[in-house]
């Protein structure tokens, strides 16, 4: 009865950073598996939970055990179920965000649809920073707990994130205003998106 | 167009540059000529956020994955209610019925656990020998036969006749309804199990320890009841409720195994027919 209670009270606490934890998940290992990813971040976080001194620093101490589990999670920890998931080009560096492509609202925006293909051809580490910090939704502060690095860092790579990322939309010659003459070529994305 | 984030506790939102609560807000200017890109992203992850699934779903395969390690975890479990169907960690799906009965109980123990605990066993039963054999070295306490047999009915100041060895020699399941066939597939209905351990006479009595499983392993309750000393049968009832699935995956096989005083296994039982 006394683990029924903790338990209890470990899912009241969690409850306000569900959403947070999902949006991490979904954001790194894609939105098909973000829900299985979270559930096993928050059983990983109820296993280690005695462990938490301050319950203050919950929200970081789970969505830093949800960017780790993740993250193994796209480099192939997880055995079995990632070998079923896996997109058969085997193209790794494009694991990330990829079904953020798939989303049927953004589709028809050929200009986003070339964002997010800048956006995978950049490396992990800048990549992450953005996932989390513009689809994740959450600030330099949070990231850097989650990623063990000061909020500093995590503006400046932000920072170069941004850079890089505009540099390769340029490359590409696309732009916002530019939607109308890429939509062919945008659509054809959203067929190739698993 | 800067994007607000009303739910996510921004402290040091780039795309505010009005907070007054953001730290260092002069090192998070966005440079102009990223303003623009910056802004795209963040219309983009707000229309992208705006496509996950709520976080009710999570919350209750979280509540659901808790209570089935609190089963699991709880020796003194109440009787389980199968009503919520398993579901994977890992894929969000109910899983398959296991097709090897020798897969039961399997998947949630570990082989580490195992070991200790057969260890641990051992080394039980090692120092009770070790106390009987001093016990038999002191004068009195052995038997009048001198017999070196650690049955207490040797003794002659023993005359209750509760204090043979405390085993189970066997355990029998029964299912109640025996049959769904005729039943329509979709419809609830609930199953009451009952296990009946039977024990020798004159037994000393104690706790008997065990697990069952209604899917044919998939899952494993702990459980256990104790028995009055010279009680020579027990019974223990267990019901699940839940839906008739037209993949005749529920209802399951059931089984019984007793970890303690030592292993018996009951029959492997499931209601007969199919619904239809």
């Amino acid at each position: 009865m006394a683990n029924q209670s903790e338990s209890d009270r470990y899912a009241a606490a969690v409850q306000p950073h569900l959403g947070a934890v999902l949006r991490v998940a979904a954001a790194i290992v894609g939105t098909a598996d973000a829900e299985d990813a979270a559930q096993e971040a928050l059983l990983r976080g109820w296993q280690a939970w005695q462990n938490l001194q301050h319950e203050v620093a919950l929200r970081a101490w789970l969505l830093r055990i949800t960017v780790n589990l993740c993250l193994d999670w796209q480099r192939g920890r997880f055995g079995t179920h990632h070998r079923l998931v896996e997109p058969l080009d085997g193209a790794t560096g494009e694991r990330m965000l990829a079904t953020i492509d798939a989303d049927p609202g953004a589709s028809l925006h050929a200009a986003v649809l070339d964002l997010r293909q800048a956006l995978r051809r950049l490396d992990e580490s800048f990549r992450l920073v953005i996932a989390l910090r513009y689809y994740a939704g959450m600030d330099a502060t949070e990231i850097g707990e989650a990623l063990g690095m000061p909020a500093a860092t995590v503006r400046t790579r932000l920072r170069r994130a941004l850079t890089l990322l505009r540099e390769a939309l340029g490359e590409s010659g696309a732009t916002g205003k530019q939607s109308g003459e890429l939509e062919q070529e945008g659509e054809s994305h959203a067929h190739r998106a698993p | 167009m800067p994007t607000e984030h009303p739910d996510l506790n921004h402290r040091d939102d780039p795309n505010d540059p009005n907070d007054p609560n953001a730290p260092n807000v002069g090192e998070l200017e966005t440079p102009p000529e990223l303003r623009s890109l910056d802004a795209r992203l963040s219309q983009d992850g707000a229309h992208w956020r705006a496509t996950l699934p709520s976080t009710d779903r999570l919350a209750r395969r979280l509540a659901t994955a808790l209570k089935a390690q609190n089963a699991t975890a709880n020796s003194h479990a109440p009787d389980a209610d199968f009503s919520v169907p398993r579901v994977s960690r890992l894929s969000g799906r109910p899983q398959p019925p296991s097709s090897s009965s020798g897969e039961l109980f399997m998947r949630q123990q570990r082989p580490m656990g195992r070991i200790f605990a057969g260890g641990a066993i051992v080394v039980l039963v090692a120092l009770f020998a070790v106390v009987l054999a001093l016990f038999h070295g002191i004068p009195g306490f052995n038997s009048p036969a001198g017999s070196p047999s650690t049955h207490p009915t040797v003794i002659p100041t023993q005359s209750t006749g509760n204090t043979g060895a405390f085993k189970v020699t066997s355990a029998d399941l029964t299912v109640s309804p025996a049959s769904i066939a005729g039943k329509s597939c979709g419809s609830s209905i609930t199953f009451t199990y009952t296990v009946t351990f039977h024990l020798p006479q004159g037994n000393k009595g104690g706790t008997i320890q065990f697990m069952y499983t209604l899917d044919n392993g998939r899952s494993s309750t702990p459980a256990h009841v104790n028995v009055a000393p010279g009680q020579t049968m027990q019974q223990y009832t267990i019901t699940s409720s839940g839906t008739l699935t037209p993949d005749h995956t529920y209802p399951g096989v059931a089984e019984v195994i007793v970890n303690s005083p030592n292993t018996v296994n009951s029959p492997q039982v499931k209601p007969m027919g199919a619904c239809h």
